[in-house]
């Protein structure tokens, strides 16, 4: 975008608008709008996501966490790989767009997937999207008020792996 | 030349391949609009050099009528979009162009910061005691006993003075003229686009369709002839009694000039002593 007190006398609107930046609501103009928009990310999706991949290679169950979860999330999986578990961590740091093709990949090489997070269970619908039955998804879920703790999750990872 | 085919006067400060616009038939807006063209005029600012932002509303679609760099923010929101375009571009004229409802209720907080701070914006508050393009509700401006689409028994609130609320706020310029009086209003706009600081100039204007209609106040010239009859001019009345009553006296005028350091000179001096030449800005 062209920066204003240069000379171009342009304008910026947050309505529904037309290539020249006018508002023009009608159907036609939203559906080109809309779908530019979303495009833009879509198009762009493998530049966008951002993940943090650990203990990857030979996991047999994957812990994807996000948010102020990962932290302990990443803790559990160590703790766990302390003891001898072949468990790996997929923190989302960018949520959209949902880094779908990675989990598609490991959903193929790894037994379940273990969904922690402080809401009843959203983020784990996406990974059960993606995963498309080729491995198990078990959610996690905490009401809130503080975190999980890592012996919360490391509990969930040993049942995973059994 | 045909007089039809002629160039309007204000034409070269809109966008023509716009028009026409989209407010009702005696709305007092286009009357605003016109009086700041002419005020841009007269003080023969750099045209690329001024910004127009604007909030949501009636009077919010003015930034997409003038021919400047012009924004039309998010409701509520054009001080603050404002704001931010003055500290990233110091050496801009930046003008807030928008209704009683979008800066005094939904942008009420913003308001009364800006005017605290004394950021350099130039505001011009149309205030046509009602909302407008939503249906005509209740507005923080409305005054006591007037019928709106949420007040249907009359409002029994007490409505906001604007140069009150503005002077105590800390605003160094506030006027009060109504869309009749365009030379004055085109003055005022004068006055407050070329005061550093905090301006204000509220304008107050018909709304025909809402306000008029469900008062029965008759149409926009009703409107005018309202304000011609009960206008009085009192600079000096100071901002305590200003309040306008139902289809009572309009208080109008120049009420507060009073230059003090903006928000920027302020924060400029004080990190300069503080930091000295660590200290580096754009100005």
């Amino acid at each position: 975008m062209v920066l204003p007190g240069k000379g171009y006398r342009f304008h910026a609107t947050g309505l529904t608008h037309d290539e020249r930046g006018y508002p023009d609501m009608n159907v036609k103009t939203q559906d080109l709008l809309v779908r530019r928009l979303v495009d833009k990310i879509r198009l762009n999706a493998d530049k966008i996501i951002l993940v943090d991949e650990r203990w990857m290679e030979d996991a047999k169950v994957v812990v994807i966490s996000y948010g102020i979860t990962s932290r302990v999330a990443v803790h559990a999986v160590e703790l766990a790989r302390e003891k001898g578990i072949q468990v790996g961590s997929l923190r989302l740091i960018s949520l959209w767009p949902f880094p779908e093709k990675r989990i598609s990949q490991l959903a193929g090489k790894v037994k379940s997937f273990l969904v922690p997070e402080i809401n009843y269970g959203q983020i784990c619908l996406e990974v059960e999207r993606c995963a498309g039955g080729k491995c198990a998804t078990i959610s996690l879920p905490h009401m809130g008020g503080d975190v999980h703790t890592p012996e919360d999750i490391l509990a969930k990872i040993m049942e995973a792996v059994k | 030349m045909n007089v039809a085919q002629e160039e309007h006067p204000i034409a070269p400060y809109l966008r023509m391949d716009r028009m026409p616009h989209m407010w009702c038939p005696s709305c007092g807006i286009g009357i605003v609009l016109k009086c700041f063209a002419t005020a841009l005029e007269k003080t023969k600012m750099d045209l690329d050099k001024v910004s127009v932002v604007s909030g949501i509303g009636c009077t919010g679609r003015t930034a997409g009528y003038v021919r400047l760099d012009s924004f039309h923010t998010t409701h509520g929101r054009a001080i603050p979009f404002a704001t931010g375009l003055k500290l990233a571009r110091p050496d801009l004229k930046v003008v807030v162009f928008s209704g009683d409802g979008d800066l005094l209720a939904i942008g009420g907080n913003h308001f009364i910061h800006a005017a605290k701070r004394n950021m350099d914006l130039t505001v011009i508050l149309v205030n046509n005691f009602i909302y407008g393009m939503t249906g005509g509700q209740l507005a923080p401006t409305t005054p006591t006993s007037a019928n709106t689409s949420t007040t249907p028994y009359g409002n029994f609130e007490t409505p906001f003075s604007v140069p009150k609320l503005a002077e105590a706020c800390g605003a160094t310029y506030v006027a009060r003229w109504t869309c009749l009086d365009v030379r004055r209003v085109t003055r005022a706009m004068q006055d407050a686009l070329q005061r550093k600081g905090f301006s204000i100039v509220e304008v107050i204007a018909p709304c025909p369709v809402l306000y008029a209609r469900r008062n029965k106040l008759g149409a926009g010239l009703e409107m005018l002839q309202y304000y011609k009859e009960k206008c009085e001019i009192c600079h000096e009345a100071g901002t305590e009694n200003l309040e306008i009553a139902f289809q009572d006296k309009i208080p109008v005028g120049k009420f507060v000039d009073k230059p003090r350091p903006t928000f920027q000179e302020s924060m400029h001096e004080w990190y300069r002593s503080r930091l000295g030449d660590k200290y580096k800005t754009i100005e």
